[in-house]
């Protein structure tokens, strides 16, 4: 059983069907359709092997034909596809060769008869490579260093080409090259397209003969100051809209009379209504051909997206203020819709008039009425990643939790929420509001020189959020980065489930429980306590107070004891599974601790060992896992009956996950450091290891590509399968399940105990095979060689483990009924298997 | 898990900090309450202070020769008797307020009219000074008097009559209480070390309790089965049902404790879950005590500057007043006197759990039906003046208004929200004096308390670095920053003394671990 998830609604501008029923939203590499009229996914329309980067609703002019729902869709992995989205089935498939960014379809049906309806051209912004012809030579000089000084702009570039898809060839030439991707912009009526290109506008304009050339567009282009970030056209195509960096918006008017003077199909009468109020060129910069151009500022921060409403009225622009602003352009008043929640990135038209779609950048997609101007629906996914400060880490942090007994992933979100996610579905179950605040868009001036590394996240986040074994009590530490490091610290918040709405209640505060902000934080299994420590070096014991409950509903964990080991950093803390010890590490070395009593029993030292960044008891064992950064970074498996080494590896851990079920445990490593290369993606290529806590040869592996950022979890197998998958074996629900989550947040959830290496490999994980040799490699051998992948190894693994349950207690304790009966199960078991 | 859309602005709050665990701080804070409302000075030494049961809780304060009467809200002299021709002693009232009886030197005891203050009736037959007399608690008609010719008597007032002669101790008798629970029980104290118990019935002391030391006060509890007796420095508490079981010995005060008093069940804390009897006991050292009668523990103590020679709390819980040797009276009121009072009566419970009110519903055969509506204003959430300037993003003016509330917990907040949105330090560039001369007077008052300082202490250094030119623009700011000055040198010598305390105290702690 596997399940994936988790993507992006919100990479790129979504589009309405032709009757406005449908939303049609690119998810990856597939087009997700929802309804408009309840916000929930209808289908998905799956085909491409590459993220969908735009959606073009064919709309029959003139023909009512409301049964027919045609989409062009254009994607990354360089095709473009005709789909008819109300029987999810492709059409036309039409091979452009280059990675296609934005598209966009002109209408040429009222430019003249000659064209046949099915003729079709569109517009292509396409990755274009300098040295077309020596594909295989830009690959070698991004492997290696020194490549990138004999090509200095070998990054990609990005080309405008006009291309007929009813012949999928593409037109000769090519109509503009611009240096980074944007969006390609169609007016409505289909006669004008644009793109931004830092400081300039292009706008072209179709004629009749660019169906055969692309020299027959008509080109003008339009200079401002700063750099442009959107454009937008009015519906009679004499305006043009733009918006630059600084939150101003430009409208130029009457663009294009002199270059499109011999075209017919500028409307006499709208060139005189505009040319009353107008000088000649009042306003426009240079030779632009724009009769004039005036400003509208209120934005205080760059606008992300403008667009006319239907009819033309109005202009709606939206920014990182997440504020939608309606103009009315004749009398320039302004009407707000405040407060969407995050920073506004695309806005859609729907067929109906009253209703536009809100792209946001937490991954929503808000349906607003803009008569009321409120909020009608909203579209939600996963929510993106928040950005931690660097300095932080090297913290035990705790980002992601998975609740206990179901199967839902908790994140953290930008707005200090906490997003409940429901994998197997694949869609948010609830939020929680950690810390309620205002939504301020964070980009201000003050904030990039006070500090000395530039960060652009959030200033508070979540750095924690863990769950008690029974899942009623949840804890989150909130930290701050503070203003010039005032109020700079923590917040710890301790969560209680109220049972009868099945959400979580405040329980308690706690400003500033430690001097500095919290490392690492675990719950106690069996009772309600909980240690948070500190690199400062101290940790606290958390109890719950039950006789203080009704005293102040506010107040009820509190400090118990501190502890500290030779004012040495602490940086992480665990419970053993049984709950009778605490290991805390201090610096290298780490501490083992009474919880109950508050005294030392022991200290695990390593003499030469790097300072620990996290550990973890592996239940039903007698074992501890730690992992340390540092130049020798190591993973140590500790017995705590011999209280020595087992076994260890020099691995830089990112995250070592524990199997709350059994002897395994799952470890992230990096293979390789992340490279930055100017303008190229980095790409921090990974390793997923599932290892038995007895034996150091690994269980599994499997290569990941872009795992910066990504945490791993497991997952209780018996809340995944209870109703999706009653086919599988009975094994599956002792079972626990590993989930893999990047930093695009999607995610993947499988079963690493079988052979599924093969499967993985695919779309957008990218799990594959890694080239060329690696140290990783030369202590395992190649890697994806799964050890243990056949099911019936794993069952014989299975008897086993039920033999040295057995024989687990001293001689004179065994019951001879309970070894008796629990030695006919194993054999019972071992049979099924056999059946199978 | 709420998944509807929030669409308003969210309010900054208050910062709270819990409150602290220690039920003593909780106690003490109740007791605070009670803030020093007149400090009167009577001719000598105050003998006698005893509030009337009855609202509004007059109360009767004996001194010299004269019993002054003060009325329980306003707490000024009522009425005054002087009737006296020698010192007055005892001054206390019928259970029903409308008659004051009082001993005095000459062993007569004296009824007045509350109203006309005539003596209405003297009780004669003792032959020397009257300490002690208090009315039957339930009847009107009887008072028992201890004297120091060593006996006590059972008067009937109307007829003026000597019922009962009680004898049995052997020195002066001056304190003295009735038994709530069964009318014919006594408790008498006297200098000859013991308490007697008296039952009416049977003219005899039933009980003889040794107390070892003079006794000046006696007072049973209000359930009847334990009884406190102060004598020395030293409280203890009997069992009388268990055949009088010394159960505890109090020796907290360092001087003869004077007086005892016990409050009604009370809870100190509105959310504390157990009502409790407090016990105060009053003495020459200056102190009166609080204990907490579940265990008997100090709860609270405050100290007077003259020796208590008696005390009283009136039955609401509202007002205390405290008669020291040399004459001056402290009258301690809570400030919410009125409302606490009519608290008292209402079950505290029904403020809680009280049934909402229902709404009318609107049906179509009421005209206002038709109506509805028509002037409904759009409801909106009253913002404080700080948000509505946050709401516009005026950093500065929302400080400033927050400032002006003088509330640490608003300040505390409207600051991390500033903080939050990088604008706390372009709020206090270029501050105007006044509102410097604020933000100076909160510094100085809040910086050095540990919940604050962690925020507050480099907001300070950041304010003086910014605003170290303006300090010169008004002699008042001048002030402000010596005094902030001088409030961290203050704090740097306390740390420094801590500091080597802590030194000191950690060795024996880690010798005291092994």
């Amino acid at each position: 059983m596997r399940v994936r998830g988790g993507l992006s609604f919100t990479s790129y501008p979504p589009a309405f069907s032709a009757d406005g029923n449908l939303m049609l939203v690119c998810s990856g590499s597939t087009v997700s359709v929802f309804s408009v009229a309840t916000g929930l996914l209808a289908y998905e329309l799956e085909g491409h092997s590459a993220p969908v980067t735009s959606i073009h609703v064919v709309k029959y002019n003139g023909v009512t034909k409301p049964a027919i729902n045609h989409a062009w869709t254009s994607s990354l992995d360089a095709t473009i596809r005709l789909w008819n989205f109300t029987t999810c089935s492709v059409i036309k498939t039409v091979n452009v060769g280059k990675p296609i960014h934005s598209m966009v379809v002109p209408n040429f049906s009222e430019l003249g008869a000659t064209i046949s309806q099915k003729q079709c051209i569109c517009l292509l912004l396409v990755e274009h490579s300098k040295d077309d012809h020596k594909p295989k030579k830009i690959k070698e000089s991004s492997n290696t260093s020194d490549g990138d000084k004999e090509h200095p702009q070998s990054g990609p570039c990005f080309r405008v080409v006009s291309y007929n898809m009813t012949s999928g060839k593409p037109l000769s030439g090519h109509l503009a090259q611009v240096s980074r991707p944007a969006l390609l912009i169609c007016s409505q009526p289909g006669h004008l397209v644009g793109i931004v290109d830092n400081r300039k506008l292009w706008i072209w304009r179709v004629t009749k003969e660019s169906i055969e050339h692309s020299a027959s567009f008509q080109k003008i282009m339009l200079h401002h100051t700063k750099p442009l970030k959107s454009l937008a056209f009015d519906p009679t195509e004499t305006l043009v809209a733009a918006s630059d960096s600084s939150g101003r918006v430009l409208i130029w008017k009457n663009i294009g009379e002199h270059s499109y003077h011999s075209s017919e199909n500028i409307k006499g009468s709208l060139k005189s209504k505009n040319a009353l109020e107008l000088d000649s060129n009042r306003g426009a910069r240079g030779n632009d051909d724009a009769a004039a151009l005036s400003t509208y500022h209120w934005h205080s921060d760059q606008v992300n997206f403008l667009m006319f409403s239907l009819e033309g009225a109005y202009l709606f622009s939206g920014g990182n203020e997440a504020v939608l602003v309606m103009w009315q352009l004749e009398t320039g008043k302004k009407s707000f819709l405040p407060r969407l929640g995050s920073s506004i990135l695309y806005m859609s038209r729907s067929p109906d008039a009253s209703i536009i779609s809100v792209t946001c950048a937490d991954n929503s997609i808000k349906l607003i009425n803009c008569g009321t101007m409120t909020v009608e629906r909203s579209i939600k996914g996963i929510k993106p990643f928040v950005t931690l400060p660097r300095k932080l880490r090297s913290m035990d942090l705790k980002t992601v939790a998975s609740q206990p007994g179901t199967r839902v992933l908790v994140l953290p979100t930008e707005d200090i929420s906490l997003q409940f996610y429901d994998v197997l579905n694949d869609r948010p179950i609830g939020e929680i509001e950690v810390n309620v605040h205002n939504y301020i868009s964070s980009k201000e001036k003050g904030w990039k020189s006070s500090h000395s590394e530039p960060f652009y996240g959030k200033l508070v986040f979540i750095s924690h959020v863990v769950f008690a074994r029974d899942g009623l009590s949840m804890a989150t530490v909130e930290c701050s980065c503070g203003e010039d490091n005032i109020a700079r610290g923590s917040c710890l918040k301790f969560w209680r489930q109220d049972v009868a709405f099945s959400n979580f209640v405040l329980s308690t505060e706690i400003h500033d429980p430690h001097q500095s902000e919290i490392s690492s934080l675990a719950f106690h299994p069996n009772i309600n306590l909980a240690v948070s420590c500190c690199h400062i070096g101290d940790f606290k014991v958390w109890v719950y107070d039950k006789d203080r409950k009704d005293i102040a509903s506010h107040i009820s964990w509190r400090c118990r004891s501190v502890g500290s080991y030779r004012q040495k950093s602490m940086r992480c803390v665990d419970f053993s599974d049984d709950g009778t010890l605490l290991a805390v590490s201090a610096d290298e070395s780490i501490t083992l601790w009474n919880p109950f009593t508050n005294s030392l029993v022991h200290v695990l030292a390593r003499s030469m060992g790097n300072v620990v960044r996290s550990l973890s008891f592996v239940p039903s064992t007698n074992y501890l896992v730690a992992a340390s950064e540092g130049e020798r970074a190591e993973l140590t498996v500790w017995n705590l009956e011999t209280l020595s080494i087992c076994w260890s590896y020099h691995l830089t851990v990112e995250a070592l996950r524990v199997d709350p079920r059994g002897p395994h445990f799952s470890v992230l490593s990096m293979v390789k450091k992340p490279i930055k290369k100017k303008g190229e993606h980095r790409v921090a290529k990974a390793v997923i290891t599932v290892f038995d806590v007895n034996s150091p040869v690994p269980q599994a592996l499997w290569n990941v590509q872009d795992a910066e950022d990504s945490d791993i979890l497991w997952l209780d197998a018996s809340c995944l399968s209870d109703e999706a998958n009653e086919k599988d074996e009975r094994r599956d629900h002792e079972r626990s399940f590993l989930v893999f989550l990047n930093r695009q947040r999607e995610y993947i959830v499988f079963d690493p105990f079988k052979g599924i290496s093969e499967e993985l490999l695919k779309k957008s994980f990218d799990i594959s095979e890694e080239k060329g040799t690696s140290t990783f490699e030369s202590v395992y051998g190649k890697a994806n060689d799964v050890a243990y992948s056949k099911p019936p190894i794993i069952a014989t693994n299975n008897v086993a483990q039920s033999d040295v349950k057995i024989f687990n207690c001293p001689s004179h304790l065994i019951s001879l009924r309970s070894v008796g009966l629990s030695y006919i199960e194993s054999l019972l078991e071992r049979q099924t298997v056999l059946a199978q | 898990m709420a998944m509807d859309e929030k669409k308003s602005y969210n309010p900054v709050r208050p910062k709270q900090s819990p409150a602290s665990r220690k039920p003593h701080a909780v106690e003490s804070k109740y007791w605070k309450t009670f803030s020093t409302k007149v400090i009167e000075q009577q001719i000598s030494a105050v003998s006698c202070t005893s509030f009337c049961p009855e609202p509004p809780h007059d109360f009767a304060v004996t001194s010299s020769t004269r019993v002054t009467i003060y009325d329980g809200k306003t707490c000024k002299v009522k009425k005054t008797i002087s009737r006296f021709s020698d010192v007055a002693y005892s001054g206390v009232f019928r259970p029903d307020g409308k008659l004051v009886v009082a001993g005095g030197e000459m062993g007569i005891i004296q009824v007045f009219d509350m109203n006309s203050r005539l003596v209405l009736r003297q009780l004669k037959g003792h032959s020397r000074a009257v300490h002690w007399v208090q009315y039957h608690p339930s009847d009107k008609l009887h008072v028992l008097s201890g004297s120091d010719d060593s006996t006590v008597r059972w008067w009937d007032v109307p007829t003026q009559t000597e019922v009962l002669k009680l004898e049995g101790h052997t020195d002066y008798v001056r304190c003295g209480s009735a038994n709530s629970s069964s009318a014919d029980i006594w408790a008498t104290g006297s200098y000859d070390h013991t308490v007697n118990l008296w039952d009416l019935r049977t003219s005899n002391a039933v009980l003889k309790l040794q107390h070892e030391k003079p006794l000046e006060d006696v007072l049973f509890f209000p359930a009847g089965g334990l009884i406190a007796t102060a004598g020395g420095n030293v409280v203890n508490i009997w069992d009388i049902l268990g055949g009088g079981r010394l159960l505890h010995s109090l020796s907290s005060h360092q001087k003869t404790v004077t007086c005892l008093c016990i409050t009604p069940p009370m809870k100190a804390h509105p959310a504390e879950n157990v009502d409790a009897e407090r016990l105060l006991t009053g003495s020459l050292d200056g102190h009166i005590r609080v204990f907490d009668i579940s265990d008997f523990k100090v709860v609270h103590a405050s100290k007077y500057d003259a020796p208590i020679l008696s005390m009283d709390l009136s039955r609401a819980m509202s007002t205390m007043v405290v008669g020291a040797s040399d004459g001056k009276l402290f009258i301690r009121q809570k400030k919410k006197a009125a409302i606490s009072e009519e608290d008292d009566r209402k079950d505290p419970h029904s403020v809680i759990y009280e049934p909402p009110k229902l709404e009318t519903v609107l049906r179509p055969s009421n005209y206002r039906y038709f109506l509805r509506g028509r002037n409904e204003k759009a409801r909106r959430v009253k913002l404080s003046e700080y948000d509505r300037y946050l709401r516009k993003f005026q950093y500065k003016d929302a400080l400033q208004s927050s400032l002006k509330t003088a509330d640490p917990t608003i300040i505390l907040a409207v600051m991390e929200e500033l903080i939050r949105r990088q604008g706390l330090i372009s709020a206090v560039t270029n501050l105007d004096s006044s509102s410097l001369e604020l933000l100076l007077q909160f510094l100085r008052r809040y910086l050095t308390l540990p919940k604050y300082s962690r925020i507050l202490v480099p907001f300070a250094h950041k304010v003086i670095d910014k605003c170290a030119g303006d300090f010169s623009l008004s002699p008042s700011i001048v002030h402000q920053v010596a005094a902030l000055r001088d409030k961290v040198e203050g704090e740097l010598k306390l740390q420094e003394a801590l500091q080597s305390l802590q030194g000191l105290i950690q060795p024996l702690l880690q010798a005291s671990v092994r």
